[in-house]
């Protein structure tokens, strides 16, 4: 099959913001403001971006548990974007979702057991006996024991209480699961406990993810292809080895050269956007990262730049794209003393001649052994 | 509990203590029994007939005091009738009404608050009103005026005393839903398919339950007074019944004559109130997982 599992078109979801005292007039946040992607079968989808961009937003509105403002969303090849209840009923089934908070997304008066048949119970699977044959398989599926069954979620690790969110999306054979920044919440030791069974289960079931994440080394692990959010909008998209190698949005530039490095020697990129993301509620006119893009221009002020094809099944949504911008970070020289200029120029000097001579020596070693 | 596994090793001072602690936590249940067992065979427990009227015993105190006549153990009311039996057969009348009214109050005020805390909006709007209108009538005068165009049967007693009082466990229960609908699990519940009803009544209502059972003791606590309230109007339940209420308030106008008459009924409420709440908090604490496995 060829026809892509989901495909959202132009979505947008804007909720009524606090009106004003004294004129009345009631503002909007723009959300989700004009989304669109399409989710292969058995492709994971990363939705990357900082927080209050509208990721977790877009992801529930795909799966239709929040109504959306205007758009399409085609799941299957069927147009669920006005859907009624009882259709929507039958479409559930096959996309479900793994939240962030593994504390928070599982009923603390519910047995572990209860939990993972209810999706069974609803959709009228089997009778007691296979339901409970099924909690069972769906346990050791994700790694948990029989005995689990009988317990509360408050009796469990933050990793066990995830393992049981995976297991109760994965109980009616689900073919696209929203990963709600699944590991965020998760120590770094267990978040790749988690990615991995996450890993083994998509190639186990044939799953599609919808991978929402801001931890882009975890995203690397993962995804297929990722989209990048700013603001309401996706302003790239590209397959994960296209955009880690060679990101074309300035903003894509600027949340790679984020992710912490463990080098200690290593320079940190001066990229780091000027001042703090700007509201949804008023957002910038023109395109949304122009007030803290270092080559906006005029243009960038005024026009909203369309998500448009650069390449290697890659979208992006900069007037700039296809120039080659000077990345390097901005020189420092200009306000520094001719003497600190000067020491600099020597530690640097002895830098690379140390670094020099640490090569010849691995080189050395490696020959050598 | 440590002290279980060298029990035979400790002092017996603390042996002691663990019986006596262990007795008062049954203490509780064996009251509940007894009340029971007035509520269903008052004929067995009550030592006395409760309408025997005797003009030359009346008002007298109890047997073991100077003047009381052996066999009325707590005395006799005006009328010269056993205190202790009709308290016992009082005890049907009173635990009746009031649970029944607790259960038509919880049951029409939490599925109100129930509904209207999960669909806001204009519902909501509708129920908080509805619950203003209700608090602002006076529950007597309210009751006074139902009871007198429908009359004072036992039935509608119940209804008006439950109606009376659904609004606190609509706003209990509101407020609750509230704090509790926009959880991650509840997302998770309508991700998996479930329906209004399922998330209002197996996630939401199950884990607000607590706070409302709670209430609900406090509630029936209270209803024995309305009740008593109502019997010393003339509304409530029609003499020669007896109830608890009905016993204080017939023997108000004679406390400077013998105090016992109204003594001991308000004794038992007392009791009866402080066992609802007790049972009322182990319940909730049964109902906790977090505290279930201690």
């Amino acid at each position: 099959m060829n026809a892509p599992l989901m495909e959202v078109i132009d979505i947008k979801k804007h909720f009524p913001a606090n009106s004003s005292f004294l004129s009345g007039e009631k503002s909007l946040v723009r959300a989700v403001d004009g989304v669109s992607f399409t989710i292969n079968r058995g492709e994971t989808l990363a939705l990357v971006g900082e927080s209050g961009c509208g990721k977790s937003t877009t992801a529930r509105l795909a799966l239709r548990l929040q109504n959306i403002t205007s758009g399409t969303i085609k799941f299957e090849g069927m147009d669920i974007t006005s859907s009624n209840a009882r259709a929507l009923h039958d479409v559930r089934r096959r996309m479900q979702i793994i939240f962030q908070d593994p504390f928070a997304s599982l009923n603390p008066r519910m047995k572990v057991g209860e939990i993972l048949e209810e999706p069974l119970v609803i959709y009228g699977v089997g009778d007691a006996s296979e339901r409970k044959a099924r909690v069972a398989a769906l346990m050791n599926q994700v790694g948990l024991a029989d005995y689990h069954a009988k317990r509360y979620p408050h009796e469990f690790s933050g990793g066990q209480r995830q393992r049981i969110g995976i297991a109760r999306a994965l109980a009616l054979n689900p073919s696209l699961i929203v990963c709600d920044e699944p590991v965020s919440a998760l120590d770094v030791s267990i978040q790749a406990q988690i990615t991995n069974l996450l890993k083994d289960l998509q190639s186990s079931l044939s799953l599609s993810y919808l991978f929402i994440s801001h931890d882009l080394s975890v995203v690397r692990y993962m995804a297929d292809r990722v989209a990048v959010m700013y603001l309401g909008r996706i302003v790239e998209t590209a397959p994960k080895e296209a955009l880690f190698a060679d990101p074309r949005h300035p903003y894509t530039r600027t949340l790679l050269a984020a992710v912490p490095q463990p080098d200690p020697r290593r320079k940190p990129d001066r990229l780091a956007p000027m001042g703090d993301p700007p509201s949804p509620i008023n957002p910038p006119s023109g395109c949304h990262f122009h007030p803290r893009c270092r080559f906006a221009t005029d243009r960038c002020r005024v026009e909203a730049p369309a998500l448009v094809p650069a390449g290697d099944g890659r979208l992006v949504a900069c007037h700039r794209a296809d120039e080659d911008l000077e990345w390097s970070p901005v020189s420092q020289g200009s306000d520094m003393s001719p003497a600190a200029a000067r020491r600099l120029s020597i530690c640097a000097k002895m830098r690379a001649q140390q670094e020099v001579a640490r090569q010849h020596e691995q080189n050395n070693e490696a020959t050598g052994g | 509990m440590i002290l279980t596994s060298k029990s035979p090793t400790v002092p017996n001072g603390v042996n002691r203590r663990r019986i006596v602690k262990k007795l008062s936590a049954l203490l509780p249940f064996l009251a509940l029994a007894v009340l029971l067992l007035c509520t269903a065979f008052p004929e067995f427990l009550a030592p006395k007939d409760p309408y025997a009227q005797s003009l030359i015993r009346r008002l007298k105190p109890p047997s073991f005091l100077p003047g009381g006549i052996s066999g009325y153990i707590l005395g006799t009311d005006q009328l010269g009738r056993d205190i202790l039996s009709r308290i016992i057969f009082g005890a049907r009348v009173t635990i009746i009404t009031s649970v029944l009214a607790v259960c038509v109050a919880a049951v029409v005020g939490t599925t109100a608050g129930l509904v209207a805390g999960y669909f806001r909006g204009r519902v909501d709007s509708a129920v908080v009103r509805a619950i203003d209108v209700q608090l602002a009538f006076p529950v007597v005068l309210l009751v006074i005026a139902i009871v007198a165009v429908i009359g004072p049967s036992l039935s509608n007693l119940i209804i008006v005393m439950g109606l009376s009082a659904w609004p606190q466990f609509a706003r209990i229960t509101r407020g609750a839903v509230i704090s509790v609908r926009d959880l991650e699990y509840i997302e998770a519940a309508r991700s998996i398919g479930a329906g209004h009803m399922r998330i209002m009544f197996r996630h939401i209502l199950r884990n607000i339950l607590s706070s409302i059972i709670v209430y609900a003791t406090f509630e029936m606590a209270r209803m024995m007074l309305v009740e008593a309230t109502l019997s010393f109007l003339g509304l409530g339940v029609q003499p020669p019944t007896p109830t608890w209420g009905g016993m204080i308030s017939d023997g108000s106008k004679y406390l400077g004559l013998s105090w016992s008459v109204s003594f001991f009924p308000g004794l038992v409420i007392v009791l009866a109130v402080l066992l609802v709440n007790d049972l009322g908090d182990r319940l909730r604490d049964f109902m906790d997982p977090y505290l279930k496995n201690d």
